[in-house]
């Protein structure tokens, strides 16, 4: 009676069961402290890049809901303010639907830098406040971030001054609910008005936003274009310039970050398995005894192969969860600062983040990629050597 | 009786196996799950409606991951500060201290305009 192969399926099943008993079953400490050991070199990898893309959504909306054009003025390459008296140099072009003057600037509340925004009438829905606050009424009026409000004790009702200007007094009038986006959290909305008065520009706007009428754009571009060629100039603004803005700051970022840290990855990885060797000299007894009693140098490879992908799931996953509660249950104590810049010890405003399958599927070959490159030649050097040297 | 013994170690291993490939399939399984969770948590109406609200009554506001506009303008929003003069500061070594410069998160540097290229008018 001759003895059937087995099928070539169930030869594999076979080996990726082998695989994972070595693992478990032989080597269950070296895999808990392998598997933890990865996770923890990918955890900052994905914390960054949920971060970055988080950052990147509430981005898209603040480009979207934007105007079509930021007008302002140019002082020898920066931007400066412009009397509000300009919008007038824009009045005869039908294509434009409304230019609203606005102040945008910067000023200290106690240590912390704030963001003040000045727009006409001071108008805010109510839908975007917490409760107890109400919409500007009154000359004087204001609403603050959800970080000042909680740091300092703005709620509504309460006075206030900013060191820029003693004599200008402001009053809460309500509190921007965190889930605005990250800028709303250290900002200060009022009137055109009132920002005027604080910065003592009366008059003035920092920028003029123009809003096409629709598909009107590229009309109007023209119309501003031949109007910049009159003195004084203006810097203008399209949203194909604040988009280009948008693709280089974070596409460039997050890939120079990625391919940094893969460098550093790579590096590190296949350092601490020669290093250690961690585990080798059994694992050396253990293939050769393999190959004595007939396995083939492919078998020993491929259960080596199913080893490593077992790894590289289990510790892309652990990673992924790390990063997930780290940001949404402890809402990224500690680590959103090495990301955000500015957003204190424990953020008081909902770290933005995104957990997207790229990242996550990069991570797991990251991990396939450098526990293969620490193992694989290794193990194909014990495998093709004959089993009486190996066992000696 | 040693036969007996290597077939339990090998049941044994071939079960420790099938544990770990379950393991592994469940932690998969979780993954897509809180991808899942987080893209609805995202999305949610509110949030997005709340985002684009504020970006509405602002004249949208906010690019860079910045939280505060300190030290430059740039890394809150280029739209109201395309100069880095953050950079400008005598540090030796050129290191740019700024805390929103150093983020991981986004880098947004000035961009070249079409009106600053040098245009040669001369042979």
């Amino acid at each position: 009676m001759t003895m059937r192969p087995l099928p070539s399926n169930l030869k594999h099943i076979n080996l990726i069961l082998a695989a994972g008993g070595n693992l478990a079953g032989r080597y269950p400490l070296r895999t808990l402290v392998l598997i933890f050991s990865l996770a923890a070199i990918l955890f900052p990898f994905l914390t960054a890049l949920s971060i970055s893309e988080g950052i990147k959504l509430q981005s898209k909306i603040s480009v979207d809901e934007g105007a079509d054009f930021y007008v302002s003025g140019d002082s020898a390459g920066s931007a400066a303010p412009l009397p509000l008296s300009s919008v007038d140099r824009f009045r005869g072009i039908d294509e434009i639907d409304r230019i609203v003057p606005r102040i945008v600037g910067r000023a200290y509340l106690q240590e912390r830098t704030v963001a003040i925004v000045g727009m006409p009438g001071g108008a805010v829905p109510e839908s975007i406040l917490i409760d107890g606050g109400r919409p500007i009424q009154n000359k004087g009026e204001v609403i603050v971030g959800s970080t000042l409000s909680r740091r300092y004790g703005l709620h509504p009702g309460v006075k206030f001054y900013m060191p820029i200007n003693r004599w200008k007094r402001f009053t809460v009038a309500g509190v921007f609910s965190s889930r605005c986006s990250i800028w709303s959290s250290s900002l200060i909305y009022m009137s055109l008005d009132d920002a005027g008065e604080l910065f003592r520009m009366k008059g003035m706007a920092t920028d003029l936003l123009i809003y096409a009428k629709p598909r009107q754009s590229p009309v109007v571009s023209v119309y501003l274009q031949n109007e910049n060629q009159k003195d004084p100039p203006f810097r203008i603004q399209s949203r194909d310039l604040v988009n280009s803005f948008f693709q280089k700051g974070f596409e460039s970022r997050a890939g120079v970050f990625t391919v940094f840290y893969l460098a550093a990855f790579a590096l590190a990885i296949p350092l601490i398995f020669i290093l250690t060797g961690l585990g080798w000299t059994e694992r050396r007894r253990e293939i050769g005894t393999l190959k004595a009693v007939g396995w083939q140098t492919l078998d020993v490879m491929q259960v080596a192969f199913w080893e490593n992908v077992y790894v590289s799931v289990l510790s892309a996953c652990l990673a992924l969860a790390a990063a997930y509660v780290w940001i949404h249950a402890l809402n990224g104590f500690m680590i959103a600062q090495f990301f955000v810049a500015e957003p204190g010890l424990m953020p008081d405003f909902p770290v933005p983040a995104r957990f997207v399958p790229v990242p996550a599927f990069l991570a797991f070959l990251l991990a396939l990629a450098l526990t293969m490159t620490g193992s694989l030649y290794n193990t194909w050097r014990m495998a093709a050597t004959l089993p009486a040297e190996t066992l000696r | 009786m040693g036969g007996k013994k290597g077939a339990s170690l090998r049941g044994s291993l071939a079960s420790s196996g099938f544990k770990l490939t379950i393991a592994a399939a469940a932690a998969a399984c979780v993954a897509v799950v809180l991808m899942a969770l987080d893209s609805s948590k995202n999305g949610s109406f509110s949030d997005m409606s709340a985002m684009g609200l504020f970006q509405r009554t602002v004249g949208g506001l906010g690019m860079g991951s910045a939280a505060t506009p300190a030290w430059n303008l740039l890394h809150y929003d280029p739209r109201l500060q395309s100069v880095d003069d953050s950079n400008m500061w005598p540090v030796a070594g050129g290191y740019p201290y700024s805390p929103s410069a150093v983020s991981t998160a986004a880098g947004i540097r000035e961009l070249a305009r079409e009106d600053l290229e040098i245009i040669r008018v001369g042979p």
